[in-house]
């Protein structure tokens, strides 16, 4: 009896013993090697990967990647990953010291801290190396404005993926039908012309509105006219010295502004808006104008969607106080993982000058329809008119490109939980919880009080 | 078997003590090996990460500073001095309450009227069983849709019987009730399904019985369903407790906390700290807050519905 | 079920009973609304061009379309439905082989480290996966098996172990101990007793415990967003890659939510009638 069930239990844990390695050996192959002591040689591997957000302008990169492979004999392995978590899985793989990516995409803000988890490659060292970089790949050409996020204590970490700034979108219909007769020019009258547009059968303005949007996006962009520009200050809200400014007087002036639009102006339910919401009131024709980034504007004329009818294309122009750096920018950038070996992080370099340089975003402009990846002004300018691409768009974009503020986004490592009191403030005004001097106010001492805590400020 | 077993019985650990010697010792033998495999491998799994969670709670390891200095019990007296705390805390209870109290509620209505000999029950059995399959994200995509402001159905259903247009997502008073409905649509399904299978596991002599004896239905329910199935649902429960408290998905795609902080619970808010704000030592810190948070109302649920014994 | 004590109280009753077969009916008819509103969207949704998915009020009249499915059998869709249907029968086998027994073990037995055992997998059970996501993705990078099915049945038994223990250890414990006396005066030992006594009367309870652990693990997240890679990348990951920040095809994710619900819908309909038939056939009575 007691042997037939100790056989039994045999039989069991056998069973398991190799089901467990099956299940290994099933995967075995896919598991990366994580050699970081390769020879540090110029010659590129022959398969490199990369790791990017699901979103269409990767899949117009992943398109061309056939292209990339006949000029370098690199095959390229793309995988998206969902836009809304891709952050949270880099930063598991970052701090783990993960290999088996060599080329990521991310938003040029989040350098610091990849840097700092040892995950980005310097590019200045590649650059420098003539026997890597096409000959016609005219880094100088890149806007500088853009590179500012992607460059910690001086050293360079990233290529901006793609172009963005504030881009107005408005239905000319509507406005002609109000009684106006272009795009308002500066923020003021953007307030006066969406209380005007407003009415029973559609709303003034649409501005993400959600948390997760996020809303502070759209909003940071517009403060940025509104505040007195800072040449030496750390970002659009923070003073050389890291003390916020969100209580002074044109602050204060936004949040009444922003209380307007919101809460009067833009649809209901605006506090939930992300993109894809504010697109479809666009193409429905449920709001006469929206502001957003303009990486968005290829969604609006190649939509796959209704056509968004008479829509037209607008940079607001640079406040007399800031005439030349108004447009908050936050690009994603290209990365090379600094955990690959010498021979991806070859290849990756490669894939990078590919994908940032002149033919690529040329194509894209021509061929693909997708000015946003396009962040040459070079290219954007000698193409006045492209078919099929508005040139109002063309413009706009080419505005963005040249008016960035270089110092748009604070380069603190606290920065990220700092905006967090304003992301708050934000939804409170939208949603009526707080009055806009209040929600400022209280956002302002919060913030004081993280920078505080974390020995930014005295 | 006897009839009325399922409303109280002895717990006994050992078949009552006779004949011991050999056979308690082979019961023992049976019982650690039982027991063990499952335990080594649920050990081994979170032996490393439970350790490094608390051993990072007190240190100042960031993503930005991913060094892990010692911190002492700073993050501890940073728990006290965070402003969000204590409005993600109340934020947690109100959920967690509103949540498990209704889908208790519901679930076990719906399963005491699915447990009845009607035509078409097994249709309800089987159509209650899809939220349980639709895989999360997708059902809280399609809540987000369905609660849009103006494009979504609820408020075209609503407007059809003339009630006004809400602002379900963004609307201070309302996100977390919308946040609450869409957790019911998956949690009272399966609390349904936990308490049918123990309803249609009872035996029916003294259901048949009371009835005979001219018991009402109510007090059928009353007397000796609810005691029998108290169990299972108490277990439903602390299921049910455990998931709201770690509900994640949902609230990042319904309402990402907002507005304001309306709907950020703990969990959320754990969340945000360690992938959004990349401070991983903090974030440690809160799961240890929150594991004791869920040890209080795990251990009043656990005492409340623990047979009583004889 | 069709006892009655006297004729003349016969109609009435049976009156009554109608009465409330068709009150439980209303009630279990309005739920199911409201259970069955995102899946008709969803199924709807699965149908529609992007034009119709985002019109504004929500339009009901539309020619469907296939186009979202052919968007999906033209990804890695299918190669995905396959990776977590690996998963899910993995991890659900793992669970009920160690946690059946385990259940019923913390049911019946006492044996000193019992309660450091239960106290360990409550705290297993009730810490939350984003404090374990990133020294397990560390843990399985040093023992070189990250991105594997192996690492991922392991991190989801972090949840699924502890629920079919304690749940199993809960049916355990309502089933009378007089059936295994009764077994083991017999002759059986414990283990035969439980094999051949126990076993079959909890049939139902396990089959139980195996659907809610077997959706839990088809249709977990976040855990298989960060562990993944792309030879195991699963459907509601991929699901999740139609849904951007900028711009969301909810069609295809409709017409994959479709694909992954549909498989576990009709294995359902069996497995209920199965259960069904398992719980009326008198094991319990």
């Amino acid at each position: 009896m007691g042997s037939v069930r100790s056989r039994k239990r045999r039989v069991v844990a056998a069973a398991l013993a190799v089901a467990c390695l099956a299940l290994a050996a099933c995967s075995s192959s896919s598991s990366s090697g994580g050699s970081t002591s390769a020879p540090a040689s110029a010659a590129a591997a022959k398969q490199i990967t990369v790791w990017t957000a699901s979103n269409p302008l990767y899949d117009y990169q992943k398109s061309q990647l056939g292209l990339f492979t006949k000029d370098t004999g690199i095959s390229v392995n793309f995988q998206e990953i969902p836009e809304a978590s891709i952050l949270t899985k880099l930063q598991a793989a970052q701090t783990a010291h993960d290999s088996s990516f060599d080329f990521y995409e991310v938003p040029a803000s989040l350098t610091p801290q990849y840097v700092s988890l040892k995950g980005a490659a310097p590019i200045k060292p590649f650059l420098n190396n003539t026997s890597l970089t096409p000959s016609n790949y005219d880094f100088a050409g890149l806007p500088p404005g853009s590179m500012t996020q992607c460059t910690v204590k001086g050293t360079l970490y990233c290529v901006p993926a793609f172009g963005t700034g504030p881009l107005l979108y408005y239905n000319k219909q509507m406005f002609a039908q109000a009684g106006i007769s272009g795009p308002p020019q500066t923020m003021q009258a953007l307030v006066t012309d969406a209380g005007k547009l407003t009415n029973s059968s559609h709303a003034g303005i649409c501005l993400r509105g959600s948390n997760t949007a996020p809303n502070s996006f759209p909003a940071q962009m517009m403060l940025l006219y509104y505040l007195n520009y800072q040449p030496n200050g750390q970002g659009i809200w923070l003073n050389p010295d890291y003390t916020p400014r969100l209580t002074e007087p044109a602050a204060l002036q936004f949040a009444n502004n922003y209380s307007t639009l919101m809460t009067k102006d833009a649809p209901k339910g605006v506090g939930a808006y992300g993109y894809p919401e504010c697109l479809a009131a666009m193409q429905n024709g449920k709001v006469a104008m929206w502001l957003d980034d303009s990486a968005a504007a290829s969604y609006v004329f190649n939509s796959q969607g209704p056509a968004v009818a008479h829509v037209g294309y607008a940079s607001i122009p640079c406040p007399a106080t800031n005439p030349s750096k108004c447009q908050l920018s936050a690009p994603w950038g290209m990365f090379i993982n600094q955990n690959s070996d010498a021979a991806h992080q070859t290849a990756a370099y490669k894939l990078m000058t590919f994908l940032s340089g002149p033919a690529f975003q040329q194509g894209a402009l021509t061929n693909g329809k997708i000015p946003a990846l396009v962040t040459r002004p070079s290219v954007l300018s000698s193409a006045s008119s492209v078919e099929g691409i508005p040139s109002d768009l063309l413009t706009s974009l080419n505005y963005i490109q040249t008016h960035i503020d270089p110092n748009a986004i604070p380069q603190t490592s606290v920065f990220n939980q700092a905006q967090q009191p304003l992301n708050v403030a934000l939804s409170d005004i939208i949603s009526g919880q707080s009055s806009p001097d209040n929600a400022f106010k209280t956002a302002n001492s919060q913030i004081t009080a993280i920078l505080k805590q974390s020995g930014v400020i005295q | 078997m006897p009839s009325g077993q399922a409303a109280a019985r002895p717990r006994s650990t050992s078949p009552a003590g006779r004949r011991p010697g050999a056979r308690s010792r082979s019961d023992r033998r049976f019982f650690v090996l039982a027991a063990l495999p499952a335990f080594i491998v649920v050990f081994l799994v979170t032996i490393v990460p439970l350790a490094a969670a608390l051993g990072l709670s007190f240190t100042s390891y960031t993503s930005a500073n991913p060094v892990a200095s010692w911190a002492g019990l700073r993050n501890y007296r940073l728990l006290f001095s965070d402003p969000n705390v204590p409005t993600v805390l109340l934020v947690t209870l109100l959920f967690a309450v509103a949540a498990v109290v209704l889908e208790a509620l519901i679930g076990t209505i719906l399963a005491l009227l699915m447990a009845r000999k009607m035509r078409g029950v097994s249709v309800y059995r089987v159509l209650y069983l899809i939220p349980l399959m639709v895989a999360g994200i997708a059902a809280a995509v399609s809540w987000k849709a369905l609660l849009d402001t103006s494009a979504g159905w609820v408020n075209s259903i609503l407007g059809v019987f003339g009630i006004p247009q809400a602002n379900w997502l963004a609307s201070p008073t309302l996100a977390l009730p919308s946040v609450v409905i869409a957790d019911i649509w998956t949690g009272a399904p399966i609390v349904a399904v936990l308490v049918l299978a123990a309803l249609l596991g009872m035996p029916e002599d003294p259901l048949e019985a009371a009835r005979i004896d001219g018991a009402s239905q109510l007090q059928v329910v009353r007397y000796i369903i609810l005691p029998a199935i108290r169990p299972v649902l108490g277990f439903a429960v602390i299921f049910r407790t455990v998931d709201v408290f770690r509900q994640f998905g949902l609230i990042q795609i319904l309402t990402g906390g907002g507005p304001g902080t309306k709907t950020t619970t703990l969990n959320y808010y754990i969340y945000q700290t360690v992938f959004t704000y990349g401070n991983i030592s903090y974030g440690s810190t809160l799961a240890v807050l929150l594991i004791v948070a869920m040890a209080i109302p795990l251990g009043v649920i656990y005492l409340l519905t623990r047979r009583r014994e004889i | 079920m069709a006892t009655y004590d006297a004729a003349g109280r016969r109609r009435p009753r049976s009156r009554r009973k109608l009465a409330a077969s068709f009150a439980s009916h209303v009630v279990l008819l309005l739920f199911l609304g409201f259970v069955l509103l995102p899946v008709i969207w969803v199924v709807l949704t699965a149908f529609k061009t992007p034009k119709d998915a985002y019109a504004t009020p929500p339009t009901f009249t539309f020619h469907p379309t296939w186009l979202n499915f052919h968007t999906l059998l033209h990804s890695q869709f299918l190669a995905d439905l396959g990776h977590s249907a690996i998963l899910m029968f993995f991890s659900t086998a793992v669970a009920l082989v160690l946690g059946v027994p385990a259940g019923y073990a913390l049911a019946r037995a006492s044996f000193r480290g019992k309660q450091f055992i239960t106290s360990w997998l409550v705290i297993a059970y009730v810490t939350p996966v984003i404090v374990f996501i990133i020294p397990l993705y560390v843990e399985y990078l040093k023992i070189g098996i990250s991105g594997s099915y192996l690492a991922l049945v392991l991190a989801y038994e972090i949840g699924l172990l502890p629920f079919t223990i304690f749940m199993m250890r809960s049916y355990f414990g309502d089933l009378p101990v007089q059936l295994e006396e009764a077994a083991m005066i017999d002759g059986c030992n414990r283990s035969r007793a439980f094999r051949l006594v126990v076993l079959p009367v909890m049939w139902p309870a396990v089959v139980t415990v195996g659907i809610l652990v077997a959706i839990a693990s088809w249709g977990e997240y976040f855990v298989a967003l960060v562990l993944t890679n792309q030879n195991t990348t699963t459907a509601p990951v991929a699901i999740y890659t139609y849904v951007g920040i900028e711009s969301s095809d909810w069609g295809a994710m409709a017409a994959g939510s479709l694909l992954v619900v549909l498989p576990v819908l009709i294995l359902a309909v069996f497995i209920q009638r199965g259960l069904i038939r398992g719980l009326t056939s008198g094991a319990v009575k």
